[in-house]
């Protein structure tokens, strides 16, 4: 691990990925203090954008993208009450509390505090846990992965907000997308109505910016009613009290490791991870009471959870090849644009690319603590920028960036009908992790159910026969059995979608 | 009766794995020692139907729950549907145009326009999109 370590700061550390690392979190913090435009919509918009990297460098950047935009998220949280991006949401309870009471400083220094711990902490978890489970994952056949696939896409339509049904819909639906064109075994023609352009399949990046960005912009331009500009508490300073920072300590630490466990599990993540260390926190309290009063446990805490779990959910992502979130999916396709496969050899096949990007998760949240707590005055400018002169750039940037995939108009026209697809059932209360993650999915759960099979000669038991994959299904059972319980669906938490 | 979000969404379901399910019976489904190309998409669009008729029920049968009307703002889904659609069209005029077009169509689909901000956006996109494209990225984009 640590000639590993070595390895991966050398990679991080030359000119050129410092420097995509450092583009990286700037334009997410930028990108999660701006309204009204996430993190997903922010990767799908940029994906096309990295083609011309080198791997390492495109998966430095987006990941700094990533976790930038979840520390933009939570100051926007705590000076105007508006999260970011759903992880942020529990963070606005106290955060915004903590600022009306004169306290804003104190909650962006704790904030800031907590998730460098919790990333510290993070990365050296994921330098710990990815190659035992890279080992481990090596056991796995094809019988394991299908399992593994079927449990992350159930775990994703649980856990997102609406009903099991509609996740599992769009789920299926993603899946469905992902078999158009030729079928790589027998070279038939699948779902493409004759059309030339459909038979490579409909490129992942046309899918994501339809339905995250186009569907976004769609339903940010509704008319509005004349809702007042946001309130910009005023920044005091930045230092928390000694008092503060005490009570501040045990709450870190807890939520880090919430975050870990919660980024590792598939379907799990960076949203959840929070809402169960805020919980936590409320029931570790001498007095329950002073939180949605400005508790600065209610900010450290899922602050130290969202980025605790941003960061393990790479590992499943990385060595598994299973990624457990939207966000995650995009990263997955990144890489697959570039031709390579995550899975159990990931790490040792291309050794300075895991250790590389993980080297750079440390330093990104190094550079994200410099960059936001002295320079936290310069951002809030930016909650200033109107939603009219934003969303006209994002529109030319995904365009453009959806056309430069291979020069063909088509593309275009695809994406604005994902676009469209992508607003409906928004409306409609579906969510639309699990149709990406069905829809990267998709592909590997065929071949893998393909192997399995005639490995096993056409036996289905094959799939129950293995301990491991029999785990897999059954937790996959228990999740759906839970939730067909009425009792469970009634106090199942309304989760925003997961970012 | 109010229509639902769960009962359209289930109409909508029910369509798209019919439909899947009808292009996919002509694809050879084999067996399950050496799938065909139709074996997995049978069972996803079996399953897509099935839930959908589930979905559908569930729409009629609970409409205490999410009983909120769908709202669909017609505006902004047009609008900016024919800015996308415009530019897929124009892009072989070059980017200036297409570029131009979407800023101009994109404005329109704006609630809060204002008239003195359009001379500004056009200048400022056609500007990013040089220094991004041509300049950063250096595409062989015609202009």
């Amino acid at each position: 691990m640590l000639d590993g370590l070595i390895l991966g700061f050398q990679v991080a550390l030359s000119l050129d990925n410092l420097l995509y690392c450092l583009i990286g979190v700037t334009l997410g913090t930028f990108i999660g203090m701006l309204p009204g435009v996430g993190p997903l919509v922010t990767i799908a918009m940029l994906l096309p954008m990295t083609y011309g990297l080198s791997p390492i460098a495109s998966m430095i950047m987006l990941a700094g993208i990533y976790y930038g935009a979840s520390y933009g998220g939570s100051s926007t949280a705590i000076l105007v009450n508006l999260p970011g991006e759903s992880s942020s949401v529990v963070t606005c309870i106290d955060g915004y509390q903590m600022a009306r009471k004169g306290r804003a400083g104190a909650a962006l220094a704790i904030a800031a505090i907590g998730s460098f711990v919790a990333g510290c902490i993070g990365t050296f978890g994921i330098a710990l846990f990815a190659p035992m489970l890279g080992r481990a994952a090596l056991a796995f056949g094809p019988a394991e992965y299908a399992s593994l696939i079927v449990m992350a896409l159930v775990a994703t339509s649980v856990l997102v907000q609406g009903a099991l049904v509609k996740g599992l819909l769009m789920a299926l639906l993603g899946i469905l997308i992902g078999l158009v064109g030729m079928d790589v075994n027998s070279g038939a023609m699948r779902f493409t109505f004759g059309l030339p352009s459909l038979m490579e399949g409909i490129d992942f990046v046309v899918v994501a910016v339809g339905t995250f960005a186009f569907a976004e912009i769609i339903r940010e331009l509704r008319p509005t009613k004349d809702e007042p500009p946001h309130q910009v508490v005023a920044v005091d300073s930045l230092m928390p009290t000694a008092e503060e920072l005490r009570q501040s300590v045990k709450p870190i630490l807890r939520g880090t490791g919430v975050g870990m466990i919660c980024g590792v599990l598939p379907g799990i993540g960076a949203t959840v991870s929070s809402f169960a260390s805020y919980i936590l926190e409320k029931r570790c309290a001498k007095d329950p009471s002073r939180f949605g009063q400005g508790a600065i446990e209610g900010v450290a805490g899922p602050e130290s959870a969202n980025n605790a779990a941003s960061q393990t959910t790479f590992i499943p992502t990385l060595t598994l090849g299973v990624p457990g979130s939207a966000t995650m999916a995009l990263m997955l396709g990144a890489l697959m644009i570039h031709g390579i496969t995550p899975g159990p050899n990931i790490i040792t096949e291309r050794p300075s690319l895991f250790w590389g990007l993980v080297a750079s998760m440390w330093i990104g949240n190094l550079m994200l603590v410099i960059l936001n707590l002295p320079l936290i005055r310069l951002w809030i400018v930016l909650l200033k920028v109107p939603y009219s002169w934003l969303f006209p750039m994002i529109l030319i940037l995904s365009c453009l960036g959806i056309y430069t995939l291979s020069n063909e108009p088509m593309d275009v026209l695809l994406g604005a009908g994902f676009g469209i697809f992508g607003y409906v059932v928004l409306q409609l209360g579906f969510s639309l992790a699990p149709f990406i993650l069905g829809l990267v999915l998709g592909p590997m759960l065929e071949e893998n159910l393909r192997r399995a099979l005639l490995i096993s000669h056409g036996d289905p038991r094959i799939f129950i026969e293995s301990p491991i994959s029999a785990g897999f299904l059954l937790a996959s059972a228990v999740m759906l059995a839970l939730l067909v319980l009425p009792a469970v669906r009634r106090s199942k938490p309304h989760l925003e979608q997961e970012a | 009766m109010p229509i639902t979000k769960d009962g359209i969404g289930g109409v909508l379901f029910i369509a798209i794995g019919l439909t899947a399910l009808m292009l996919a019976r002509h694809y050879p489904a084999g067996s399950a020692l050496s799938m065909g190309p139709g074996f997995v998409p049978v069972i996803v669009s079996s399953l897509l139907l099935g839930l959908g008729v589930l979905l559908f029920c569930r729409g009629i049968l609970h409409r205490n729950e999410e009983q909120e009307r769908v709202t669909i703002a017609w505006r902004p889904l047009l609008l900016v549907t024919a800015a996308i659609v415009g530019f897929a069209l124009l892009i072989q005029f070059g980017l200036i145009v297409a570029v131009t077009y979407l800023v101009i169509a994109a404005w329109v689909a704006d609630p809060n326009r204002s008239i003195r901000a359009l001379p500004a956006l056009i200048v400022v996109g056609i500007g990013m999109t040089m220094l991004i494209f041509k300049v950063g990225l250096q595409l062989p984009i015609s202009l």
